[in-house]
């Protein structure tokens, strides 16, 4: 109790001194070892309160591993894990549910049929194609959540295995979808393919800045909408009680999480769990209040997503794992112990 | 200050796709504590959820204050209504004091933290409902009574003026009914709020409310005090099942229990008159009027014992006032009484000048073939108070009666052989 008391006072910089050490040791694993300290002198030169004081001893090509590769992807793996675990957070939160991730209920799916069919369509590309890609994946994550969403809830509550089903069978569609899009699109199908593997390599600082406006956007929302979050898991009818506009919130937070989804899809194809365990343990450690829940969440975020980006790159090294598959490895097991936690109480939520 | 009509509901019609009731108007006074009474699915919850501004009117108005409730903006109106739903439970470790906070939320700005007055509002409002102590405990290990006890602090702290309830004692075992709906009335008396509240027990309903709406096949079909509307042929009406309705032996409110249905008794209920005075007929009343019969009597003077019972017993009553004589036009309501009725019962009366045209009705009601059944528990000659005038009038009444028994006990098995509808004029 005590232990959970001290975390919720200083979880904040706790989760920020974690992340920003797990930044340094992403950036120094690699083909080539750079120090940690290293890659902490190197990104310190390039600011320039420090950069007239220090005198570069390193080679020209480690500021090129570091900048140029290496830190994109490390950035990119935080904004991911961030986006995914906000999307789960807000799902959780609206569903009153905490067995809601934007994988289990099929907008991930729906986010990579969107992204798909921009891919076949070509428009990956150029530069504005790349824009399309993450469009099309959020528009298809939100019109996956509200099928489930319709699908699942039953007088005016989503019960657990209400949403679990509606997202098998939705997921069962969408995959059905993808693949006869890649059957058909001889030509991009292995684009398509290595993209829905879920992973981050090669992926450089332009998928960084297509991906972290969604982000950014999102977190803002969350955090306005904060309060009323809290009031949405008392139940729908109590938050309008209290002087939520449910139906507006709701429909704000369905997008704002569908975007998320859609944008971290696009970025690095199908990811999941992460949105699952990081509120989930997140709630255990900090409680249910959004206030705190939303920033613990993107941090913890995006340090499990690097986590799982680091071992991906490392246990077979240098064979690269898909990154989709080192979170499914922790995450089904993870999603396999809560469903028989609250085994007892899924019956309650259905009658 | 009160408003007489501080909420007023006017041709409103409420439901979903279809209308679950229609044409409601009514209006409640601030301060008033109502309750909302009617079978299962008679729209109780349904039209709670319109009265909150959850459910929109499906046509007519319920105005707040002379406001259109359904026209304030959210924030407005969660500071005017409070609710205490039903059966909700949180499955999220929010501590008491975070729930509670959660009934500030209309007077918090966006993205702004509680003021002092906030924290003050919520430490009242658990201080009023008892619940401090609890302040840091996550709310989803309290029991019921106590997460009830939360909620009611919830909608306290929202400062509201009136205050909707639906079923606040269901799934509650009866001290904690007793203590919510204690708890309820003191805040409705004490702090002046409106309490709407649907409640399906019918005696706590009496004991506890100021007035009734009685709903019933998408209608209101009583509204009023308690007194109207909990009566045997409402209750019988709207809920299908034989009662008896009591008084409540402290508070006096009707109370109403419960008849098995396997009873004989109500296919056999008949319309019996008792002639009654100075306390010898109460058992008589109670016992007939208990068992489903139905009853009437006189003349009887205001205040007497036998009266009373009447009264509490809500039966029709042919009277005259304290100590007077049967005046001759009570007499003639009695006789009509006498005719409509399939037997009429003499209790062991004692008979003075003030009383003797009773027996002088018994005789004209006789003359009509009207069965009589006398009791006597007492010889005649020792309760004639007239000189002999009643032991010869008495005598003959003997002699033409159905039956004379000795004990109230005799008069079921005798009233049972009597065939229904035997009356003159039906």
């Amino acid at each position: 109790m005590i232990e959970i008391v001290f975390f919720k006072r200083h979880a904040l910089w706790l989760l920020t001194v974690a992340l920003l050490l797990l930044v340094l040791l992403a950036a120094a694993i690699g083909s080539v070892y750079i120090s940690p300290l290293r890659v902490l002198e190197i990104l310190l030169h390039r600011l320039p309160e420090f950069s007239a004081q220090m005198v570069p001893d390193w080679p020209e090509s480690y500021e090129t591993i570091i900048l140029l590769i290496r830190l994109p992807r490390v950035v990119l793996a935080l904004v991911v894990g961030s986006a995914l675990a906000l999307a789960g957070t807000i799902f959780q939160g609206l569903f009153k549910n905490p067995m809601a991730d934007p994988h289990i209920i099929g907008a991930s799916a729906g986010a990579g049929l969107g992204a798909a069919i921009a891919i076949s369509l070509g428009l990956s590309v150029s530069w504005k194609g790349l824009g399309a890609v993450p469009l099309l994946a959020s528009a298809g994550a939100f019109l996956a959540v509200i099928l489930v969403y319709r699908l699942a809830r039953s007088r005016g509550v989503v019960p657990i295995p209400n949403l679990l089903l509606a997202g098998l069978a939705l997921n069962s569609l969408l995959s059905a979808l993808i693949s006869l899009l890649i059957y058909f699109g001889q030509d991009q199908m292995h684009t398509i393919v290595f993209w829905l593997m879920g992973g981050l390599s090669g992926r450089y600082w332009n998928y960084v800045f297509y991906t972290l406006p969604y982000l950014l956007a999102g977190l803002a929302v969350a955090v306005y909408y904060a309060r009323d979050l809290n009031l949405m898991l008392l139940g729908e009818e109590t938050a309008h009680n209290l002087g939520v506009e449910v139906e507006k919130v709701k429909a704000v937070l369905l997008l704002v999480a569908s975007v998320l989804t859609g944008a971290a899809v696009a970025a690095s194809g199908m990811i999941g769990f992460v949105g699952l365990i990081v509120p989930h343990v997140a709630r255990i450690l900090v409680g249910p209040d959004h206030r705190l829940l939303v920033p613990v969440s993107i941090l913890s975020g995006a340090i499990l997503l690097l986590g799982a980006d680091i071992l991906a790159r490392t246990v077979l090294a240098p064979v690269e794992l898909p990154l989709g598959v080192v979170t499914a490895l922790f995450g089904a097991p993870f999603f396999i112990m809560l469903l028989r936690r609250t085994g007892s109480h899924i019956t309650e939520a259905g009658d | 200050m009160t408003v007489p009509d501080f909420l007023a509901v006017r041709d409103l019609t409420c439901g979903y796709a279809a209308p679950v009731l229609e044409d409601l108007n009514f209006q409640i006074g601030q301060g008033a504590l109502v309750g909302i009474i009617g079978p299962n699915a008679s729209g109780k919850t349904t039209l709670l959820k319109t009265l909150c501004g959850l459910l929109r009117p499906r046509s007519g108005l319920v105005l707040l204050d002379g406001q259109i409730l359904h026209n304030l903006k959210p924030a407005i109106r969660s500071r005017q209504v409070a609710v205490v739903g039903q059966g909700v439970r949180i499955a999220f470790a929010f501590s008491v004091a975070e729930v509670v906070m959660m009934g500030r939320h209309p007077y918090i700005p966006r993205m702004g933290s509680p003021s002092s007055q906030d924290w003050e509002k919520v430490e009242w409002a658990m201080e009023v409902t008892g619940i401090s102590h609890l302040a840091h405990r996550p709310v989803s290990n309290l029991s019921g009574g106590e997460q009830q006890r939360v909620f009611i602090a919830r909608a306290l702290a929202q400062e509201p003026e009136l205050l909707l309830l639906d079923e606040p004692t269901s799934f509650l075992d009866i001290g904690h009914q007793v203590e919510i709906l204690d708890l309820v009335k003191q805040l409705n008396r004490r702090q002046q709020i409106a309490v709407v509240m649907a409640i399906h027990d019918l005696n706590l309903a009496a004991q506890y409310c100021d007035r009734l709406l009685l709903v019933h096949e998408n209608r209101v079909f009583a509204w009023g005090t308690v007194d109207e509307v909990i009566t045997l042929d409402n209750i019988r009406e709207v809920y299908g099942q034989p009662v008896l309705i009591e008084r409540h032996p402290v508070y006096r409110c009707p109370q109403v229990v419960l008849l098995s249905r396997l009873s004989p008794l109500f296919d056999q209920a008949k319309n019996v008159h008792i002639v009654a005075g100075g306390g010898m007929g109460s058992d008589i009343l109670l016992n007939l009027g208990r068992c489903g019969h139905r009853v009437s009597t006189g003349v009887l003077n205001r205040g007497d014992g036998d009266w009373q019972t009447a009264q509490d017993l809500r039966l029709e009553i042919v009277d005259v006032p304290p100590f007077a004589p049967v005046s001759p036009e009570s007499c003639r309501i009695n006789l009509e009484m006498m005719l409509r009725s399939d037997a009429v019962i003499l209790a062991s009366v004692p008979f003075g000048p003030a009383n003797l045209p009773n027996l002088k009705t018994l005789l004209a009601a006789v003359e009509r073939e009207i069965p009589v059944i006398v009791v006597e528990q007492e010889p005649i000659a020792n309760r004639d108070y007239t000189g002999g005038v009643a032991t010869r009038m008495y005598r003959k009444l003997v002699g033409s009666s159905l039956a004379v028994v000795q004990e109230p006990e005799e008069i079921m098995q005798v009233l049972g052989e009597i065939e229904k509808g035997r009356s003159v004029d039906g």
